[in-house]
């Protein structure tokens, strides 16, 4: 059940959600989510990803069990105290409104000045990282709503990143990105887990990214936790085939030596 | 939207006996009330012989009744194929804004080129529902037909018929109360002449909508389904609107508008969980035949106790607002939200020089309603020195009051609209005003003489519990901004039915409060104006610390949410500053204006996208608005006056139109 090593950052205790029409879609989801880590969700659709996403971010509550922050219940903290510590990208953040690229970049910074702050020079620098780290510099000035779908994506994660939260939960991040930019961000995920120390958990669909990039893999079927498990313990034809349903053979990465998996059809 | 077997028809049995019970007794005691017994010889011994009391009920009573089932079956009928073809369970004649543009067109036909009359009304009527029609339909097109967004749309062109017809009703005030009597839905009867054409008309559209119930299945499908299946789904579609708007329109000639009958019949169709489309029909033509008959006698037998003449439109306005927010909760939360409007991006030099031209237009407005003016003999004249002085007195206190009614109406707007990240929210959309207006209502017939604080408070009370209201309404949908929308406008049809209540009752109160409904300028004091100006000047330093909350609430609540936002409280707040705003405005602007729709529209366009800049740009857009309104509504057509409230949404509607069509546009 233990995913890590590391201290604990995010931990859900035998967490279920309810739908109110009391519909289960998760039920008795016990994982724990380390700092300096990226963990991936992985399942197979309505198996209860985003919703366990949802549940760690503090926007679904769980109708059982509990929540928490560094050992604390979620639900004692203030929303704006929760915003400093968990940033949460929802799978479709929206067309961001009216704002440019740095405006909305901007707005990760709410939880720090709060309703009547001013932007000091920490937010500044918090923000300009943002733009560097997701390589939006060329286009700061853009709108939003002018942006390819992948532009977009990056910009939504820079806005999480300018929240400079320890723990960062991202629902498919690299979604609508091309193949180039999914590596590009997730080699930059795995930067910020490895040398700022971020727990990261990101629900990803491609289970070979996943296995490339992330320290665990949380395996999630028809609402039930399958297994926590490192990429190499995880990527075996059995235990593949329990989670996806679906024959797949296993080979070792002709340079890199990581598990790539492909149906076997 | 699907029908789901949820409740089986065992469980709901209950409503149509209810319906059906209910409107026997009534009917019953209606008879009684007429004829003075209920011995089945007497009634027909009378109805047999000459005499008033005969001729009442033979020539009253009875194609009253008849006339009921009739506009009600037919009601229904056209509401079953609206919501068939739209796949929409809020369509109805009256939500679509057919059933006003119905009677826009005959109120137009009647007072301007009678001649034309000799084609029918329904003819005109059918051409009046056709055009709102393609309009709405055209408006919600690129939008994918979304429930929401046409619903949305009708009911907003709807409350523009209605201003333009009651602007028409001012100005030839001579025909102003039976205008109002008929466009409330009367269904008083003084013969059969009525009764026949029009049962011929409902039942050729019900007999063809029923033999065609089985390709018009089809549309049940999707389009591209359908086409496999060798039908025309476009054609289908035409076809089904054509007959619901061919029933609307004789209907709307035949008697008025009857609102929300066209709603329920169908929704009690649907709660008993009838799926095919041709008993769907029949269900629906028969709960709508009971339950305006069983409303109409109602107003019959009521209308014997108090002793004045109520049309049955108001009743059913009355009833239909609460019966749109029970249908809401059933929704399905997956319609698609509307999406805001600009994606252009303006350069700083165009955008200042949009700014300059706004300031420009805002001193224009200013100096137009200062200066310019007709004389006593109608004639345009620059008003200066001596001239000014001696109509400043009465000038004053009505720019004053535009200016700061138009400010505050524009900032709530802004604050709704960012807070709801929804294009179309605005104190006028949401209900505010009305339940404003309703609250105001209450403290002038409660209270004798009240001073203008006694009203501000008595509106604000309205404002904050319309609000409240709404929001406890759609707390389930996690507040939907489509939700909320909905309910506000169903406060909003409760408003209506209220006033056309009072106004047909002919309580002297009432035609005062048709013109301050109206959003009337006229008589204004300096001493209202300035409290107006009070509440104005002392809610205003509240806005800057909203605009951090309204900077990231256009983001939508999940994400504000995620960025540490505390949703109840800081939505609390803003809510409540805008009821305070919207209270204090509509005290003075009347409850339809539209200046809080339009003007943070614009202000966007404009290029103002922060908090702060935009909720100031709004507002110069607004206090413009409503100058100019009230400036237009002096002098046009001297010396009568179209109230400023009135005038402003007269401006308005075609700028709202524009910009739906940019929404539709982007939003696809």
């Amino acid at each position: 059940m233990n995913s890590t090593d590391r201290p604990v950052a995010l931990a859900m205790q035998d967490a279920r959600f309810e739908t109110a029409e009391g519909l289960k879609l998760l039920d008795e989801l016990t994982v724990t989510f380390g700092t300096g880590s990226l963990t991936a969700i992985v399942g197979h659709n309505g198996s209860g990803k985003s919703t366990a996403l949802k549940m760690l971010a503090g926007l679904n509550k769980p109708s059982n069990g509990k929540i928490t922050l560094n050992g604390e219940d979620i639900s004692e903290f203030s929303a704006r105290e929760f915003a400093k510590n968990v940033a949460y990208l929802a799978q479709d953040p929206g067309d961001g409104a009216d704002y440019t690229v740095e405006e909305l970049v901007t707005l990760g910074r709410y939880p720090w000045h709060g309703p009547f702050g001013r932007l000091g020079g920490e937010d500044r620098q918090a923000i300009e990282r943002a733009i560097s780290l997701t390589g939006l510099k060329p286009i700061r000035q853009r709108a939003v709503r002018t942006l390819s779908g992948g532009e977009r994506q990056r910009a939504w994660i820079a806005v999480t990143l300018a929240q400079q939260a320890p723990c960062l939960l991202l629902d498919e991040p690299i979604s609508a990105l091309d193949l180039a930019h999914q590596y590009e961000v997730l080699l930059l995920l795995e930067k910020l887990s490895k040398q700022d120390g971020l727990c990261i958990i990101a629900v990803l669909h491609d289970i070979n990214l996943a296995a490339r990039f992330a320290d665990y893999i949380v395996a999630l079927k028809g609402g039930r936790l399958v297994t926590t498990a490192t990429p190499n313990a995880l990527m075996q034809p059995a235990m593949l085939r329990d989670i996806f349903g679906l024959d797949m053979l296993v080979h070792p990465h002709p340079t890199t030596g990581h598990p790539v998996a492909l149906a076997n059809l | 939207m699907k029908t789901l077997l949820r409740r089986p028809f065992m469980y709901h049995g209950a409503i149509p006996v209810t319906l059906f019970g209910a409107m026997a007794l009534l009917s019953v005691i209606s008879l009684h009330i007429e004829t003075g017994s209920l011995n089945p010889a007497v009634i027909l011994d009378l109805a047999t012989k000459t005499g008033t009391q005969s001729l009442l009920l033979t020539h009253g009573w009875t194609p009253r009744f008849l006339i009921a089932l009739v506009a009600g079956a037919g009601l229904a009928t056209a509401g079953a194929l609206f919501q068939h073809t739209l796949k929409n369970p809020l369509a109805s004649p009256s939500t679509l804004g057919l059933a006003g543009g119905g009677k826009l067109f005959l109120t137009l036909a009647t007072l301007y080129v009678p001649s034309t009359l000799v084609v029918g009304d329904d003819i005109i009527a059918l051409l009046g529902a056709i055009t709102v029609g393609l309009l709405v339909f055209t408006l919600a097109r690129r939008s994918g037909f979304s429930p929401l967004v046409v619903i949305l749309t009708g009911m907003i062109v709807a409350l523009y018929c209605g201003a333009v017809t009651t602007a028409l009703a001012i100005i030839h005030h001579e025909w102003l109360k039976s205008l109002f009597i008929w466009g409330s839905g009367d269904l008083t009867q003084d013969g059969w002449y009525i009764l026949g054409p029009l049962g011929l008309k409902v039942a050729v559209g019900l007999v063809i909508a029923i033999t065609l119930a089985r390709p018009l299945e089809m549309l049940n499908l999707s389009d591209h389904q359908a086409s496999a299946l060798g039908a025309s789904p476009a054609r289908l579609r035409m076809l089904c609107l054509l007959i619901g708007c061919w029933l609307s329109a004789t209907i709307v000639a035949a008697v008025g508008i009857v609102g929300f009958v066209g709603l329920a019949g169908p929704a009690i169709t649907r709660m008993l969980g009838i799926r095919r489309l041709r008993s769907k029909l029949g269900y629906s033509a028969a709960f709508g035949a009971m339950l305006l008959c069983a409303a109409d006698q109602g107003i019959q037998v009521l209308s014997a106790h108090i002793g004045t003449l109520v049309p049955v439109g108001a009743l059913t306005g009355i009833f239909g607002g609460p019966l749109l927010i029970i249908l809401i909760r059933q929704l399905r939360a997956n319609a698609t939200p509307v999406r805001n409007t600009t994606s252009t991006q303006i350069s700083n030099r165009s955008l200042l020089h949009i700014r300059s031209l706004l300031g420009l237009l805002v001193v224009l407005s200013l100096v137009a309603a200062i200066f310019i003016g007709r004389d006593v003999d109608g004639f345009w004249q620059f008003q200066w020195a001596g001239d000014l002085q001696t109509v400043w007195p009465w000038r004053e206190a009505r720019i004053l009051g535009a200016l700061v009614a138009g400010t505050m109406l524009a900032i709530a707007g802004t604050v709704l609209q960012r807070m709801t990240a929804n294009p179309m929210a605005s104190p006028e959309s949401l209900g505010v005003s009305a339940g404003a207006a309703i609250g105001m209502i209450a403290v002038i017939f409660a209270i004798d003489a009240p001073s203008a604080w006694v009203q501000i408070s008595g509106a604000s009370i309205g404002a904050i519990a319309t609000l409240i209201a709404i929001f406890a309404l759609t707390r389930q949908s996690g507040y939907a901004p489509e939700r909320i929308l909905i309910a506000g406008i169903a406060v909003g049809a409760l408003f209506d039915g209220f006033i056309a209540f009072l106004m047909a009752g002919g309580d002297p109160r009432a035609a005062k409060l048709l013109a301050w409904s109206s959003g009337s300028t006229y008589g204004l004091s300096f001493d209202r104006a300035s409290i107006l100006t009070i509440v104005a000047v002392a809610a205003l330093p509240a806005l800057p610390a909203l605009a951090r909350w309204l900077n990231l609430f256009p983001l939508g609540p999940m994400t504000a949410k995620s960025l540490g936002v505390d949703l109840s409280i800081s939505r609390g707040l803003m809510l409540l500053f805008s009821a305070i705003l919207t209270a204090a405005a509509t005290l003075l602007a009347g409850p339809l204006s539209f200046a809080g729709l339009i003007a943070p529209h614009l202000a966007r366009l404009a290029g103002f996208r922060h908090a702060l800049s935009h909720t100031m740009g709004a507002a110069a857009i607004g206090a413009a608005l409503m100058v100019s309104a009230d400036w237009l509504g002096r002098i046009l057509f001297f010396p009568w006056e179209i109230p400023a409230g009135l005038m402003a949404a007269i401006i308005a509607g075609p700028i709202l139109v524009w910009l739906l069509m940019r929404i539709g546009r982007n939003g696809s």
